[in-house]
């Protein structure tokens, strides 16, 4: 038979191993969730030679692009005729679809695609009229609607 | 017999599972099905939304400066040819949550932050629906129907972090209403007003001061009513000034910044939303229309009302008030329209979302509508079993044991029954609102060592610029914010001299806050940086002035080292208002831990 004494001992001892086994189960399914988004993060992000947008490597990644300059003007413009920030903003929406498709036909990353066409432009290469891309952006001009 | 022997078995039975690893354990697993998705998928890559590019260009800038050049990120230089960086209304720079980006990246800090907030929500709502005399279960199932309601899925969607602070609304009217007697509780509240708004609040912070006043409101017309002596009575409304000024000491490092972007340079909002009553109601219970919280949670809470109980009155009324705010512009007379007339509410727009309040207060009377449900049909059951056993004369001859047994038995039975209520409550709404399986499948940025230059760059995926120390030109803001038409996105240096022939520029260092060059000039010239002027630059030499929007400064003949700084007075005023504040908050931590965990 189990006395009053050794059931409270008993009862105390089940609530200290559950005060115990309660935190460390909620604490380790937890860690089961955040441990493997931490560690990825501190494995920080991918590098990318500066070497690898040299001219050979990125001329026809921005030639893909540049081809297709006219054509996003003329259409960013046609959206907002009057507006020049929003004809410049839509037409960094198309050119935005343009390098993600580029960027899949040269299996290439889409920032790769991105900086290989920031450097084609900086370097002023030609685009598909013989002429260096246009570097200058509308000024801001956030539209109302 | 009354409903008192069963409230008494409740209480009894919740102490013991009143635990906060247990409550854990259930956040846990709501996570683990709410953000299913965002834990499997890559930790580094991000949503197709451009918002969220958006986002993290900032954050990347910011957490740039911090880490890289150990400079406070006042300056984003990266975005716009430079645009103010804290004093961005979005800035999340300085909200605490910020940690998590600089510990563990820009991408893997965001999701991060996301679960913590989703944590906070949690139990933020769990403990302000238990202070309103909801049982474990009902609090429970409120804190995850307003954690993952469909407009946190939107806003994670859109890369809207920023608006997961909302998150901390609970806990804001949480420590608000215990501050009416207690006015340290306040404190709390202010801290999460504080971080509201550090993490770029634009919509967090207005909602829920307006939330706080009008509980205030409803506390002084109800102690007024009772006859309250006059102090008591304006009790809340001194502690929502109280809460006003905390806010401001707390949030002075962010706030001081903002005003100097906000005054006099309004956000756009040129739309006039509304709509009706019933998509109002619809928009809450049918998945996908933006607001799903449940059908079945808005209808127990509001068939609740049939139980004549205070707190739950309190919480229907209040969400009645923010829901008639969601109508919008429906008419001249609507609510709405008096709240615009305000200034900072003229600059909000969408209204539907004092949904998000609206949720709150209707998972308050949620909470309490499922405990009192539960209650009775405790009561009902153990009369029930009492009848059965024809006990019901001989009950007060019966010894403690059978009288307990027969209370205990029902009420645990009862409260196995409010479990699978609550998870038929809260189980359509994560089911619904988890994040996409495909959610987070976007290329994050690549890390390219270089120096830095600025870029025609594209708004659209503006993540992938700021870690190749390259600047996005084109870009969009909210604000709107002065942008050079002379910025260049193919220029061999950053600094020129606006007439070549006056002499010769040589760079010597560039920080995201300073730029450093060497001036040899045969006469006074003026020299030109790539980037969007602001009064907040200084140089050690020479007079600072925009030339068309650009950065220049006036320099004599002959050398000279020039350092062209950002230094913003007005954020180191803050800085020291907040460290103060926070010195004289935490003289006594323990003390405050102690309490938190004494319950």
């Amino acid at each position: 038979m189990v006395d009053a004494a050794q059931k409270k001992l008993l009862v105390g001892r089940v609530r200290t191993a559950l005060g115990f086994i309660v935190p460390l189960a909620s604490l380790t399914y937890l860690s089961g969730l955040v441990v493997p988004i931490a560690l990825a993060g501190w494995r920080d992000l991918p590098s990318t030679s500066a070497r690898a947008f040299s001219e050979e490597n990125c001329r026809p990644i921005f030639d893909a692009i540049a081809a297709h300059e006219a054509k996003n003007r003329q259409e960013g413009k046609s959206g907002f005729p009057d507006e020049p920030w929003s004809a410049d903003d839509h037409r960094a929406a198309f050119e935005r679809d343009v390098v993600r498709g580029v960027a899949a036909d040269h299996h290439v990353t889409l920032p790769t695609a991105y900086l290989c066409f920031d450097e084609g432009i900086r370097r002023r290469w030609p685009g598909a009229n013989g002429q260096p891309l246009d570097a200058k952006v509308a000024p801001l001009d956030p539209r109302r609607r | 017999m009354s409903l008192l022997p069963a409230i008494r078995a409740r209480l009894t039975i919740e102490r013991r599972f009143d635990n906060f690893f247990l409550r854990l354990f259930v956040y846990t697993f709501v996570a683990s099905v709410y953000a299913k998705s965002m834990i499997a998928n890559s930790a580094l890559a991000l949503t197709h939304g451009f918002d969220d590019h958006y986002f993290v260009a900032h954050e990347l800038s910011a957490r740039i400066s911090i880490l890289r050049f150990l400079e406070a990120p006042l300056w984003n230089p990266f975005y716009c040819g430079g645009v103010v960086e804290l004093a961005n209304p979005q800035d999340v720079s300085t909200a605490p949550d910020f940690v998590l980006r600089l510990l563990f990246g820009v991408a893997a800090g965001r999701k991060l932050a996301v679960l913590l907030f989703l944590f906070i929500g949690m139990e933020g709502m769990y403990r302000l629906a238990r202070r309103h005399g909801s049982g474990i279960v009902g609090a429970l199932t409120a804190g995850v129907c307003f954690s993952t309601f469909e407009w946190f899925s939107n806003a994670v969607f859109a890369g809207w972090i920023n608006m997961c602070a909302f998150s901390l609304l609970p806990f804001a009217v949480y420590f608000f209403e215990r501050g009416f007697d207690r006015r340290r509780w306040l404190w709390g509240s202010a801290v999460a007003i504080a971080w509201m708004l550090a993490a770029g609040g634009t919509y967090s912070v207005p909602f829920t001061v307006l939330a706080l006043a009008f509980v205030a409101l409803y506390e002084v017309i109800v102690r007024a009513w009772q006859g309250r002596p006059f102090r008591r009575i304006f009790s809340p409304a001194l502690a929502l000034v109280l809460v006003g000024v905390y806010s401001v000491l707390l949030g002075a490092m962010r706030l001081l910044p903002l005003f100097g972007t906000v005054v006099g340079n309004p956000r756009l909002v040129g739309e006039h939303p509304s709509q009706t009553l019933v998509k109002a109601f619809n928009v809450l219970m049918i998945p996908d229309a933006g607001m799903y919280v449940g059908s079945l949670f808005v209808f127990v809470a509001i068939v609740g009302v049939l139980f004549r109980d205070r707190a739950l009155n309190r919480a229907l009324i209040l969400a009645a008030v923010f829901f008639s705010l969601t109508l919008g512009e429906l008419e001249p007379t609507a609510p709405y329209m008096f709240l615009k007339r305000l200034p900072i509410y003229s600059q909000l727009r969408a209204p539907d979302r004092y949904d998000i309040v609206v949720v709150l207060f209707l998972g308050l009377a949620g909470a309490r509508a499922i405990t009192l449900a539960g209650d009775v049909l405790a009561t009902i059951v153990a009369r029930l079993l009492m009848s059965f056993l024809g006990a019901i004369r001989r009950y007060q001859r019966l010894g403690k044991p059978a009288r307990t047994a027969l209370v205990f038995v029902p009420v645990a039975l009862t409260i196995c029954v409010s479990i699978l209520a609550g998870f038929r409550v809260a189980g359509p709404t994560v089911a619904h609102n988890h994040f996409a399986d495909q959610l987070f499948a976007f290329d994050g940025p690549e890390r390219v060592a270089r120096e830095f230059h600025q870029g025609r760059g594209n708004r659209w995926d503006a993540h992938v610029f700021p870690e190749a120390n390259r600047g996005s030109l084109q870009c969009f803001e909210e604000t709107k914010f002065a942008q050079s038409p002379l910025l260049r996105g193919d220029l061999e240096h950053e600094t020129y001299l606006l007439e070549d022939e006056a002499g010769h520029i040589e760079e010597l260092g560039w920080t995201p806050h300073s730029i450093r060059f060497r001036a040899q000039l045969a006469r006074p010239a003026t020299v030109l940086v790539n980037q969007n002027f602001a009064p907040q630059f200084g140089a050690n030499v020479g007079t600072v002035h925009s030339h068309d929007g650009l950065l220049a400064v006036d320099l004599p003949a002959g050398t000279s080292e020039v350092t062209l700084r950002y230094r913003d007075w007005k954020f180191i005023f803050g800085a020291i208002v907040t460290f103060a504040t926070i010195a004289f908050l935490l003289r006594r931590p323990l003390a405050w831990t102690r309490d938190w965990f004494k319950r």
